[in-house]
């Protein structure tokens, strides 16, 4: 498929990266998430509410409000809003409808927010119901949520590239490394060991416990506003060297052993106007950690079919010195707020870029690349975007 | 045996009317009458010209395994209780993928099959992948596992 080089994102300043709340469960709403998680980001950055005229929200939780439902909860007129239901690739793709209405002068500052809760059995609710494909076809079957999709998709790639378990534990077990030395990931404190991983209880197929998100409550959020603002503010920014997506991908492959990256990445690099091997960090869609490996592939980091070797070959930790890799632990070791985690490799990115990060800070870190993916409406998700993010003084 | 506890029951409406066409033992699939298109899961419009002219119609049966898998875990007491319970999904030869129980001996890749549906205990119609070559229009042994006797006793 032959896709156009959009154009630039220059100017536009990514701020205020924040992730909050996480916890196991929660008894607040989706809508006390959003509104914190707002009060955060105009705090660090020295905002008002009044300041905010733009809004992108992210949430599956947050029926039977909405976008637009909450400008009333939280007292606010706005000029631009948008709600974003596209699963993991959310973040990637509030970020770019936001920064093209700050070029356009839609709107000045704009908060994109993800945000989810997590209540006792709500996602036995959530996954019998997600999409009438589910309810038809495979919920009956039994497939809880996801998880069957995945392991008919990890057994056929493994099968197709001689991937193994223990490939799929180096991802697992390096994320385990960083989320240690990140304070709101929920599992950061348990150690994980590839012994533990490998030995882990089957869930489905070739996944086994380690293999799979914990479902979490959570949020995760950045401001959106012109260079020139944020200077202003004299808050720490990045930019946005280039963003793609392509959503349901490939319909023909049988089994989803790729994703939509392959179809756009040179469109990346040749906007970014570097190559992989410029990339400082990582931050992938970690629902499965054969997912991983299909942005290793499709984002160029190794050809199709080689992230084993890959993963083998290259240290994934933070501060390892090879491909740092979901730095702050990824969902399999932060857990899976909902819809947020679809922002959360974005806010971490920014959050490294902008030299914000603790413990975790990958040093000199100039360019990222951040991708999403996500709906897993059926056999495969549907969802694909990346993004490569810039520090401010590349 | 299942006691009480059924299989799940909910189903979108087009999900009832697949049950409401399923003849036993066949496989009735969405087909468009405009560009003949043969879709799965069933949905209100085309997936190849957008047309709304939908008819469900005996379908050819056969298929290949994809890929299948065991699953230990579930949200279903119906399956929690028969774990592990295999899953598979099969490129039918006519086109679409299918989700669909199926046994333990046909499992490896690129394995023929032939899928048909059955109406399970709660009266919904699901999709079941036996044995190409097999004569018979079920499998005797998954069927049972799965609670279906009130159907194989009416089996001739």
């Amino acid at each position: 498929m032959n896709i156009s080089q959009p154009k630039s994102y220059a100017g536009v300043a990514l701020v205020a990266p924040t992730s909050f709340g996480y916890s196991r469960q929660s008894e607040r709403g989706a809508n006390w998430f959003i509104g914190r998680t707002l009060a955060q980001m105009l705090s660090t950055s020295g905002l008002k509410k009044t300041d905010v005229d733009g809004m992108a929200i992210t949430s599956i939780t947050l029926t039977p409000d909405s976008a637009i439902t909450l400008t009333q909860h939280f007292g606010m007129t706005l000029r631009w809003l948008d709600q974003v239901s596209l699963g993991g690739a959310s973040g990637i793709a509030a970020m770019q409808r936001g920064a093209r209405a700050i070029q356009a002068g839609d709107a000045e500052v704009i908060a994109c927010i993800g945000a989810d809760t997590s209540i006792q059995g709500g996602f036995g609710e959530l996954i019998s119901q997600f999409s009438r494909f589910t309810m038809d076809a495979s919920y009956p079957y039994g497939a809880a949520g996801p998880n069957a999709a995945f392991a008919l998709i990890t057994q056929r790639y493994m099968e197709q590239y001689g991937a193994t378990r223990e490939d799929f534990g180096h991802i697992a077990v390096s994320q385990r490394y960083n989320a240690k030395h990140y304070t709101p990931a929920l599992l950061g404190h348990k150690p994980l060991s590839m012994g533990d991983y490998l030995t882990a209880r089957p869930v489905a197929g070739p996944l086994h416990l380690f293999d799979c998100v914990m479902p979490c409550a959570g949020a995760e959020g950045f401001l959106l506003m012109t260079i020139e603002r944020a200077k202003s503010l004299n808050v720490p920014y990045s930019t946005i060297a280039a963003i793609g997506e392509l959503h349901n991908a490939f319909p023909d492959d049988p089994v989803q052993i790729r994703g939509g990256w392959a179809a756009y990445r040179d469109n990346l690099y040749n906007s970014a106007q570097v190559t992989p091997g410029d990339i400082d960090l990582l931050e992938t869609y970690d629902d499965y950690p054969v997912i991983s490996m299909l942005q290793f592939e499709g984002l160029g980091f190794c050809p199709e079919g080689e992230a084993s070797q890959f993963v083998r070959a290259t240290p994934l930790t933070f501060d390892g010195g090879g491909l740092p890799h979901n730095t702050s632990g990824g969902q399999l070791s932060v857990g899976q707020a909902g819809f947020a985690g679809g922002y959360l490799g974005l806010v971490e990115a920014i959050r490294q870029l902008n030299g914000q990060a603790v413990q975790n800070q990958v040093s000199g870190a100039m360019h990222a690349m951040v991708s999403g993916y996500g709906m897993i409406n059926y056999d495969r998700g549907l969802c694909s975007a990346a993004a490569i993010i810039r520090g401010a003084n590349v | 045996m299942t006691g009480q506890i059924l299989p799940p029951k909910q189903r979108t409406a087009l999900g009832n009317a697949l049950t409401a066409a399923t003849r036993e033992g066949e496989l009735v699939l969405q087909q468009c009458q405009q560009c003949a298109a043969v879709q799965y899961p069933p949905r209100e419009i085309c997936y190849r010209c957008l047309s709304d002219q939908l008819n469900w119609q005996v379908a050819a049966s056969g298929g290949t395994v994809l890929s299948a898998v065991e699953l230990h875990h579930s949200y279903e007491d119906f399956f929690t209780e028969k774990l592990p319970w295999i899953i598979a999904s099969i490129q039918l030869d006519n086109g679409p993928i299918v989700f669909a129980h199926i046994n333990k001996n046909i499992v490896q890749k690129n394995t023929p099959v032939r899928v048909f549906a059955h109406v399970d205990g709660s009266g919904q119609a699901v999709l079941i992948a036996a044995e190409k070559n097999s004569d018979k229009n079920h499998d005797p042994a998954l069927l049972e596992q799965m609670g279906f006797n009130e159907i194989l006793s009416h089996k001739g």
